[in-house]
């Protein structure tokens, strides 16, 4: 049975925007899932991200394979009974599975199998499997211990075996190859020595806080998250144990349930809320924070990250995205007005406070950020703005006081620390001036205008902002070429970098401006943004054309076709990391400044619209990013790892005539099986709905076809051999997609393989030849026969015209003239008649045996008169045989003649000659009286009939001489 | 003595269940020869209140075996029966199963085998029915030679099978 899970819907619950107080605490998921069987909501407790990319959903109705956007059943057996699953895990691309009735399935390559070793299964729920160095697969049940499969043997742990408690939670590796075992009783490390068991603990009597250790996660270099049942969470370093700590106070009273881990960020479900921490280690002593999610508080199952370090959850039974990769929502749109937000800063106090700093209606506001959730500080209005004020832009100078541009009102400079503030009249470009944007580098401060770029040189006196500031202008005349500047960037050579709106982009360094222009092929002269890579080259953007890379010697343009999203992009900015984060109103787009592969932050569900005005972007120490859209302000976290935000292609699935072949061993096929599907898929739960694939059959039709499709069809495909190429990609941009591939040869029907081919030919070549053969003999045989039957005739002839017959012909009709004329006359008729009779029948090869009989009789007429009663002729033959039977000409005849000649016929020695039907042959026989004088013969005639037969029909004549009789047996035809 | 005093405080619900004439068969399923042997001599107790059990064979109680002389070579070469007279299996059973209530059981035994002195700890499944008034215990395993240090000489290589498949049936009644 074919299972499409069309049944299967998702949901995308829309951004809820819950409109409860409690600061930002309430931010909903990103989206929500939920598997959906006969209306139905199938509950989801166990999830896994395998090597492959894949999220594996353990529910308490079996298995499910979720790809961003469908939920897939996997079925453990053949059987559509459903399994309550307790444990997922991946061991050697093995996906293992645990269920609450202690049994275990391993399902490879999509085929399932039960694990049945001769020991016997667990009757108790299975907790959790993992595989040591060793291979060899440990197995946690609650009550029954733990059992080792080793060399093919099943070894159970327990407490009699020193093991903490029979009730084991979870498993994990230590470095030193230990298991690590969370149980009702304390930590249990197991290894084996040789055969022998060996468990050390590590106990509330150690140190630990509670002793029911629900879950172990292991962050690499022997430290452990330990999340336990009454006291929260707190870390092990097995390197010394002396050191461990709990993590996070405000959970110290909580479950754990659970803690997904990646890249030492940590997610961990307890039963009231979801917290998220980072764990790292400094000098081998780990460092831990730790902070409540934003989401809302709740009982949370099961937390997981994903391969691309989207963080999600198991809530109310449904899967749901809380983090997309980079982009959290720290502060929903109800907290803040989007509309206003033209600028955002952020800022560290002297403290180490992280602060985020945002335009508003006549006001500045300032949130606090920790760890991805931001709660409102306080609220800066500034008197002198009035609605039709904008404020464009914010800086915070070296002194920490924060610059404010505004359109119409210059620079308002504000002291945090205070709330005063005030008005910069000092330079005449600045006072009722339209400020673009404010940057800077230590003491200098560049600030553009639309009369031209103005540069303020700090002392210490302006730690207070009532002291006067110095400014140098920098207008037409300076060489920047306009006084429309859009932004201005110093670099980390302290070249100062000016964007202009229509005379590209100016750099000022060692007090030289330098432009570049449509003449350095710019295409688009309007600059928006400035930022520079971890490798020190300079990324603009442009109103028109998109971006340009500048590597000191030539301008490389990323545009739609590279990938980008839209190509009038308000701000640019780089994340620290080697990636340029890009806003539009279309989307955030994610260049690898490296490769220019672009990803980008989901902007449907996610984002919506992000802010298009310029400087709506700011980015923290750590590289974090933060950027606003109607939905809110966000931060992005960079990713570090280049390539973990590929879509990964898999070919899933062969199917022919869409029943599923084990295509990992199998690429052999006959020639009618011919009809091919082929199923993929391309992971990127980030943002599933943009996978595009690319897909091709070499051979067949060697053009990439596109598609959105997860399968290829090829029906009726021709003998031979094939390559599927599949490929995805997330802009259409191929070039650098992984392929995946899958050969396979369709044998060509045995009618059309060289062997069957020769053997045909051979056997044809072989009838051809006995046909001819065949022909050949038959004319052979034909002209045999036309040469036996003249030789006949012949032979016939002579005898009629030998002198002996003549004379003694004559002789009798002297004798007969003499005694009745009458009866002479006849006998000249017969014997006319006769002579006739043989010149006409040798045309025939068979004649009717009644005219033969006739011949016969006109001879033994004229015989008779000869030898009168001396001569005996017997016909004893019926009407039927007579009539029916065919003979050659002349056969009787020359045996009747034969007779005469051979034997002495006399009164004392009369010759009978009979003529009989004996079964299937024509009898004819004479008694036999040899002549003393034998008349010579010519050994012709009896051979001739018998080669005559056997010519005609193949049937012998049989010829019997006892010396009494002599009998020639002809055979009937 | 303690068991002794069990038995004794009398209506207490029965614990202990031994036996001394179970059944317990091997065979070797080598490509050249079938070997097989079995020993009505199996001794044993099941304590149910503790789940421990305990079972012992002497080696040189099996018979059978395709001639007398490949007997001699069991006991003299192969299981050195001088040195090591017995195979045991001793341990505990994983399972909490009431043996107030009639009825079949498949229970796994944990324990430490030991046959030619080397001890190996296994789980042997089995399967327990428990009457009115005794238990009977069946199991089948497999016992690998080389897990023993039991050496098969190359010659016979062919003709010894190295797992070699044991089955034991056994009647247990309680202990008086």
């Amino acid at each position: 049975m074919r299972c499409y899970l069309q049944h299967i819907k998702y949901q995308l619950t829309a951004l809820l925007l819950l409109a409860v107080s409690m600061a930002f605490a309430q931010q909903p998921f990103l989206k929500t899932f939920s598997i959906e069987e006969n209306n139905r909501t199938i509950k989801i407790t166990r999830l896994l991200s395998t090597s492959q990319g894949w999220i594996y959903c353990g529910t308490n109705e079996g298995l499910y394979r979720f790809d961003g956007i469908n939920f897939k059943k996997i079925n453990l057996e053949d059987t559509l009974k459903q399994y309550s699953i307790s444990c997922i895990s991946e061991i050697n691309h093995q996906i293992w599975v645990g269920l609450r009735t202690g049994h275990i399935y391993i399902i490879e390559n999509n085929q399932s199998k039960k694990f049945t070793p001769q020991e016997g299964l667990p009757k108790k729920a299975i907790n959790d499997i993992i595989a040591d160095k060793q291979h060899n697969i440990w197995i946690a049940t609650s009550g029954e211990g733990i059992y080792c499969y080793r060399d093919k043997k099943l070894f159970n742990w327990n407490t009699d075996d020193g093991l903490t408690d029979n009730y084991v939670y979870d498993l994990e590796l230590d470095n030193d190859g230990n298991i690590v075992a969370g149980t009702d009783q304390g930590l249990s490390f197991c290894y084996w020595e040789g055969n022998k068991k060996r468990v050390s603990k590590f106990t509330s009597a150690n140190g630990l806080p509670d002793n029911i250790t629900r879950v172990v996660k292991s962050c690499g270099n022997n430290i452990f998250l330990i999340g336990t049942q009454d006291k929260g969470l707190f870390w092990l370093n097995k390197n010394n144990p002396v050191e461990n700590k709990s993590v996070g106070i405000d959970i110290m009273a909580e479950q754990i349930n659970c803690i997904g881990y990646h890249n030492n960020i940590f997610l961990t479900a307890t039963e009231n809320g979801l917290y998220n921490g980072t764990i790292t280690t400094s000098k081998g002593i780990p460092v831990a924070a730790l902070n409540k999610n934003a989401v809302a508080s709740g009982k949370y199952a099961k937390t997981l990250i994903d391969k691309e370090g989207n963080e999600w959850v198991c809530y109310d039974n449904k899967l749901s995205l809380v983090n997309s990769t980079s982009a959290q929502k720290i502060i929903p749109d109800d907290k803040v007005d989007t509309k206003k937000i033209h600028s955002l800063l952020y800022t560290q106090s002297a403290t180490g406070i992280n602060y985020l700093w945002a335009t508003g209606d006549k006001r500045i506001q300032r949130f606090i950020i920790n760890n991805n959730s931001a709660t409102i500080d306080k609220s800066f209005p500034i008197k002198g703005i009035d609605e039709k004020t904008e404020i464009t832009s914010l800086y915070e100078d070296a002194y920490r006081n924060i610059w404010i541009g505004t359109m119409g009102k210059g620079i308002f400079v504000l002291n945090p620390a205070d709330g005063s503030y005030r008005n910069i009249n000092e330079d005449s470009l600045l006072s009722n001036g339209s400020i673009l944007s404010i940057t800077g580098s230590g003491n200098d401060i560049w600030i553009s205008s639309l009369a031209g770029a103005i540069k303020c040189t700090l002392t210490d006196a302006n730690a207070f902002i009532r002291s006067s500031y110095h400014f140098t202008n920098y207008n037409e005349v300076s060489g920047i070429g306009t006084n429309y500047i859009y932004t201005i960037f110093v670099d980390s050579k302290k070249r100062v970098w000016f964007g202009t709106d229509g005379k590209g982009i100016t750099v000022f360094e060692n007090n030289v401006f330098k432009n570049y222009n449509k003449q350095n092929g710019l295409e688009d002269e309007v600059i928006y943004s400035i930022a520079e890579d971890s490798k020190g080259y300079i990324w603009f953007s442009t109103s028109a054309v998109g971006l340009y890379k500048f590597d000191g010697k030539q301008f490389t343009n990323y545009a739609i076709q590279q990938g980008l999203s839209y190509l009038s992009i308000a701000s640019i900015e780089a994340d620290n990391h080697g990636n340029i984060l890009v806003t539009n109103e279309k989307g955030v787009d994610i260049i690898n400044a490296e490769t220019g592969n672009i990803y980008y932050i989901s902007n449907e569900n996610v984002l919506d619209k992000p802010n298009a005005t310029l400087n709506c972007i700011t980015k923290d120490g750590n590289g974090n990013i933060y950027f606003s859209s109607n939905k809110g302000i966000f931060s992005y976290n960079p990713w570090q790892n280049k390539d973990h935000a590929q879509v990964v292609t898999i070919l899933d699935d062969v199917q022919l005539f869409l029943q599923s072949i084990d295509f990992h061993n199998r690429n052999t096929f006959s020639y009618d099986q011919n009809n091919f599907t082929f199923n993929f898929a391309g992971l990127y739960y980030s943002d599933p709905d943009k996978v595009e694939f690319q897909y091709k059959l070499d051979d067949f039709n060697n053009e990439w076809f596109t598609t959105k499709d997860h399968f290829a069809s090829f029906p009726k495909l021709p003998a031979g051999t094939y390559t599927f190429h599949i490929r995805a990609s997330l802009n259409n941009n191929f070039s650098a997609a992984k392929e995946v591939t899958y050969t396979f040869t369709i044998n060509k029907p045995y009618w059309r393989q060289w062997w069957f081919l020769l053997l045909a030919a051979i056997v044809l070549a072989l009838i051809f030849y006995s046909i001819i053969k065949y022909r050949e003999r038959e004319v052979q045989k034909l002209q045999q026969l036309q040469q036996e039957k003249i030789q006949f005739q012949f032979e016939t002839l002579k005898n009629q015209v030998n002198p002996h017959f003549l004379f003694n012909s004559f002789n009798t009709l002297i004798s007969v003239i003499d005694e009745n004329p009458h009866n002479a006359i006849e006998y000249v008729e017969q014997l006319s008649d006769f002579y006739r009779t043989i010149v006409t029948t040798r045309e025939n090869e068979l004649i009717p045996l009644e005219e033969e009989l006739s011949l016969i009789n006109k001879y033994f007429f004229i015989q008779q008169k000869r030898f009168g009663s001396s001569l005996n002729y017997v016909l004893s033959l019926s009407e039927e045989d007579i009539k029916h039977i065919q003979i050659p000409p002349l056969t009787l005849q020359l045996l009747a003649e034969n007779a005469i000649k051979h034997n002495a016929i006399s009164k004392e020695t009369p010759l009978t000659f009979e003529i009989l039907r004996s079964n299937d042959y024509l009898v004819v026989q004479n008694n036999i009286n040899e002549k003393i004088n034998k008349e010579p013969s010519t050994g012709i005639g009896l051979p001739n009939i018998i080669h005559r037969y056997r010519l005609l029909s193949g049937k012998e004549v049989r010829v019997e001489n006892n010396h009494q009789t002599f009998k020639v047996l002809l055979p009937v035809l | 003595m303690m068991l002794i005093t069990c038995s004794i405080a009398g209506n207490r619900a029965i614990t202990i269940f031994i036996t001394s004439n179970g059944t317990i068969s091997f065979r070797s399923d080598a490509p050249f020869e079938l070997i097989r042997a079995s020993s009505k001599e199996l001794k044993g107790a099941v304590e149910t209140d503790k789940k421990t059990f305990s079972f012992k064979v002497r080696m040189r109680s099996f018979q059978g075996f395709n001639s007398p002389l490949q007997r001699e070579h069991f006991n003299e070469n192969y299981m050195e029966s001088e040195s090591y007279p017995e195979a045991t299996f001793n341990g505990k059973i994983i399972e909490d199963i009431d043996f107030n209530t009639p009825g079949k059981y498949i229970v796994r035994a944990k324990g430490i085998l030991s046959i030619h002195g080397i001890e190996q700890e296994r789980i042997i499944k089995s399967e327990v029915e428990i009457k009115q008034g005794s238990v009977l215990i069946k199991s089948n395993f497999t016992v690998l030679l080389s897990d023993h240090k039991i050496l098969i000489p190359k010659v016979v290589s062919e003709k010894l099978a190295n797992e070699i498949k044991v089955e034991v049936i056994a009647e247990l009644l309680p202990k008086q």
